[in-house]
């Protein structure tokens, strides 16, 4: 707490000096002068464009035309696959562009700008995303949010008297696919020469369906594939006014999200089951699908020059997250009885706390430093909700006595760089990173993770170029409590990988040789090494090596003609050493303190582990 | 044990900082060196709407913009056509009435008198620092704010790395390459190959490029990200229904999604960083599920755990879930 109100003092600072830098400002010496107005000479890039053309495509019988098309749309037929025009004088410029006009992935654009007045966008992308052309499924989907079988399908199934499979090759096949509509509109008005005032409103639509699985059972359970029906809207706001002379600038800032889902639940058919049954299963399954959530933050920041090259700026926003969504029944199972609800809404709510203060100074001309401090904070402020009873697949009702975890999180994280540049093309840089994460809810509370790094950089010289990189990372935390593990049916010995002890070293280096300005070399060479020292189950270690190399030749303005050969290799692992010696004399643990969560539960509790001595290969 | 981490003592931490700037301060002013002419320092009087230079400016030593595209007439002409060329907007280069030149490159007067070429500021021949310096001059709004102490910044990238004053060949941001991915790749070869993989981002087909997640001068986020605080936030800006939060939250997910997905790519599906149920079993080796690797003979089996989605066949609520019993995202 104490760091937090002196980072948000020194901010507020911050913030306040830019502010009072517009009072206080020297403005250029010149005064601003408008030339007179002329006509343009823009040639290049601003090149009026209108491409027509014929296309066609031929699919192998073992293609996969879905893949292929991914995120296009190359059906065969005539089009106007880009369309460019522009104007632009010495008071205004305009664009309008179109991509793909009438496919599913056709892109349109606008602009305007009055020069040091306005600028203002429009752009509506269709993004589509094709799984495939071949799906098959009992499931009728005319009905969103219900995805239904034949009744006489579903009685032959339960009765044994049609196979899945048989049924399956009756069912249509259709398109499996998902459009991402966005449109975007951006405007910034220039209201003095240092006053900058923007808004920004982004609206993201996405219909169709994709692959989804369900399920109604535990032993021998039917596992569904279906398509899961997707129709929901983001709506993003963003609103800002920034001030900025050649002293500092200030700027604050609303931006909002307001995801909307027109499907929040999915109720699909049991291909087994004809009628609810308190052992059997149901004959329906349902599920919660993505809730209506919103998202809300201001911020602000600043920025000041200081003495000896030096500059200071400081951010922080608050924001909240909510989800209020009404909550289904634990089960659609009719014949069973459905537990009460804790609550009837979700009623989560988390404020989430961000700062960021940099410092950077150039005090002599070869030595530029920076540090950085970072903080987030998401404070998951929601009421834990109690689960007594609970309902497996909607087949049969299961004591529980568990509440929901509302997963919180402060990350702190410093860094600091230096750069040497004894001439002017090289700069050898060393730099040190130092994480701390604090979370609740997970088996590992705390993590510390310290990287440093050197790197040297050899740039700006017309025939070679050489940039190289090391890194050296070690991540430690709060030691895992195995009855923790135990207690939820994990592996004792078992650590997850993004939260457990680690080292780590990544090098990698690109090397560019241009001989002649119109032919060049490139070369790059990666190594990456992850071990986890704490690790008998899961991830043990993780490596990777990336080598590429490549040629350009760029003969002309209008030509240029490149070739990049890449290899990687990862390798995850290895398994379990394959020669061990089980020791399966008990080991009495003692626990003396298992909080989870920051709920301030304290158990002491004696348990017997299994212990495993191991040997390698 | 370690200790649980209550934030740093940034007290401490701003003391030691203040301290170390000072020290380097003071050795900069003691051992200072002949100082560069500032080139975007503007003369103490300009003219207006004049041709030529005052005496005032030629005491500063500036000529004006005639002088200089008297030798260099196709730099001159390619500046006005881009942005820095429209004298309407006050913040230009070009509004500085015949001293456009001037603005980036200081007074020309020594080199016109000399024709020596190290006497005017060439972008050429000065070190990324003292590029960036001159850009940032003006550049001081937006995500230019962030440049200084961001990552490019740190690696020697100078402003003219990336963009080019006189020709440009994008058609936006004046960068040095036809698109905004050609230029990132010069450098970042490796996520440029994971982009070519099976499961990635429309970034190949040109519906997103490097600049829709990253911006390149640098954030408030961790690893340039555009928008947010987190990646979390980030990811979520696009894929907003997976944002939550939710009744029973993935805390893996919540704290990171990366450390799933890899979101430049990769040869799984939804560019996972490994295949399911091998990326599920490096934390989850359940009582209810085989501790066992998912091989042939389960595929064979056809075992609702190894084939299609895997463990998402019935976790399929895997981000989150709503559902009051979804605890394990079953539902």
């Amino acid at each position: 707490m104490r760091t937090k109100s002196l980072t948000m003092v020194v901010a507020l600072l911050l913030i306040a000096g830019g502010a009072a830098a517009q009072n206080g400002a020297t403005p250029p010496a010149q005064p601003d002068v408008t030339k007179p107005e002329g006509s343009s000479s823009t040639e290049f890039p601003l090149v009026n464009v209108l491409d027509i053309a014929v296309r066609g495509t031929s699919f192998g019988s073992d293609s996969d035309p879905a893949r292929f098309q991914r995120y296009r749309d190359v059906r065969d037929g005539g089009t106007l696959d880009r369309f460019r025009l522009f104007k632009d004088t010495n008071t205004y410029r305009y664009n309008l562009q179109a991509d793909h006009i009438g496919y599913r992935d056709q892109r349109y654009s606008g602009s305007y700008t009055n020069y040091g007045k306005v600028k203002a966008s429009f752009e509506w992308n269709q993004i589509p995303l094709y799984y495939s052309g071949s799906t098959r499924s009992l499931y009728d989907q005319s009905t969103p949010g219900t995805l239904s079988i034949n009744d006489s399908v579903q009685s032959g199934i339960q009765n044994k008297t049609l196979a899945l499979g048989t049924a399956l090759t009756v069912a249509p096949a259709f398109d499996l696919r998902t459009r991402r509509d966005t449109a975007t509109g951006t405007v910034v008005y220039s209201a003095t020469p240092t006053v900058d005032v923007g808004f920004t409103v982004r609206n993201t639509q996405k219909q169709g369906a994709y692959p989804w699985g369900g399920s109604f059972g535990i032993s021998n359970a039917i596992a569904s594939e279906m398509p899961v029906p997707v129709d929901h809207r983001t709506t993003d706001l963003g609103t800002s006014i920034e001030f900025s002379n050649g002293r500092g600038y200030a700027r604050l800032a609303y931006d909002g999200s307001f995801f909307r889902n027109n499907v929040t639940t999915l109720v699909f058919d049991n291909p087994g089951r004809v009628s609810d049954s308190p052992t059997a299963g149901p004959v329906q399954g349902r599920m919660a699908l993505w809730p209506n959530t919103e998202m809300n933050t201001v911020s602000a920041s600043g920025g000041l020059k200081l003495p000896g090259h030096s500059r200071a700026t400081a951010y922080i926003s608050v924001g909240n997250m909510s989800n209020n969504a009404a909550l289904l029944p634990f089960t659609i199972n009719t014949a069973l009885v459905s537990p009460a609800l804790d609550r009837p809404t979700a009623d989560i709510s988390a404020r989430v706390t961000a700062m960021n203060y940099l410092f950077t100074s150039r005090p002599v001309n070869t030595v530029w430093f920076s540090a950085r401090y970072r903080q987030y904070e998401m404070d998951n402020r929601t009421v834990p909700f109690k689960v007594s009873n609970s309902v497996n697949y909607d087949t049969a009702i299961v004591a529980l006595n568990q509440s929901s975890e509302p997963f919180s999180q402060t990350r702190h994280t410093f860094d600091a760089d230096a750069t040497y540049s004894p001439v002017r093309h090289v700069g050898f840089r060393a730099g040190y990173t130092r994480e701390e994460v604090d979370r609740t809810y997970r088996i590992v509370e705390n993590t510390t993770e310290d990287i440093g790094r050197v790197s040297v950089d050899l740039t700006g010289l017309p025939f070679l170029s050489v940039r190289g990189v090391f890194e050296h990372g070690k991540r430690r935390g709060t030691p895992v409590d195995g009855l923790e593990l135990l207690a939820i049916g994990e592996q004792p010995l078992l650590r997850q990988f993004d939260i457990s002890d680690r080292d780590q070293d990544r090098f990698s280096t690109i090397i560019v040789v241009t001989p002649v300005s119109q032919f060049s070399v490139n070369t790059s060479i990666s190594f990456g090494r992850q071990e986890y020292p704490g690790t008998t189950f899961g991830l043990r270690n993780n490596d990777n090596q990336v080598y590429s190399l490549g040629f350009d030749y760029v003969p002309g303005d209008k030509v240029s003609m490149g070739l990049t050969y890449g290899f990687e290799k990862y390798t995850a692992g290895p398994p379990i050493p394959c020669r061990r010696t089980r020791s399966r004399s008990s080991t009495t643990r003692r626990s003396s303190s298992t909080t989870r969560g920051g709920t301030g539960r304290t158990t002491a509790r004696t348990v017997s582990t299994p212990s495993m001595r191991r040997s390698t290969c | 044990m370690l200790k649980r981490s209550d934030g740093y003592p940034a007290s401490r931490l701003v003391t030691v900082l203040a301290i170390v700037w000072g020290l380097a301060v003071g050795l900069a002013a003691a051992g200072s060196r002949p100082a560069v002419p500032n080139p975007t320092q503007a003369p103490a009087a300009a003219p207006a709407l004049a041709s030529s230079p005052t005496p005032a400016a030629q005491a500063t030593g500036f000529v004006g913009d005639d002088t200089c595209t008297t030798c260099h007439e196709p730099q001159g002409k390619a500046m006005h056509a881009t942005l820095h060329g429209k004298a309407q907007n006050t913040r230009t280069p070009a509004a500085k009435a015949n001293q456009s030149c001037e603005s980036c490159h200081g007074p020309g007067q020594a080199h016109v008198d000399s024709g020596d070429k190290t006497k005017i500021k060439r972008f050429t021949a000065l070190s990324a620092k003292d590029v960036n310096a001159a850009c940032l001059t003006c550049h001081t709004r937006s995500s230019h704010a962030d440049f200084e102490g961001g990552m490019h910044s740190a690696r020697n990238v100078s402003c003219a790395t990336c963009h080019s004053v006189h020709s440009p060949k994008s058609e936006r941001a004046q960068l040095k390459t036809v698109t905004a991915v050609e230029t990132c790749q010069t450098c970042h070869k490796q996520e440029a190959m994971k982009v070519k993989k099976s499961g990635h981002m429309p970034v190949r087909e040109g519906k997103m490029d490097c600049t829709t997640c990253h911006t390149p001068h640098g954030s408030n986020n961790v690893r340039m990200l555009k928008t947010g605080n987190t990646l979390n936030e980030m990811c979520a800006s696009c894929h907003a229904e997976k944002r939550g939060p939710f009744l029973h939250d993935h805390a893996a997910g919540r704290e990171n999604c990366a450390s799933c997905h890899d979101p430049h790519g990769s040869n799984n599906d939804r560019m996972l960083v490994a295949k399911d149920p091998m990326l599920c079993q490096r934390c989850h080796v359940s009582s209810r599920h085989p501790a066992t690797i998912y091989d042939g003979t389960q595929i064979a089996a056809a075992s609702n755990r190894a084939i299609g989605r895997s463990c998402v066949n019935c976790h399929s609520q895997i981000h989150g879930s709503n559902h009051p019993a979804g605890e394990k995202f079953l539902r």
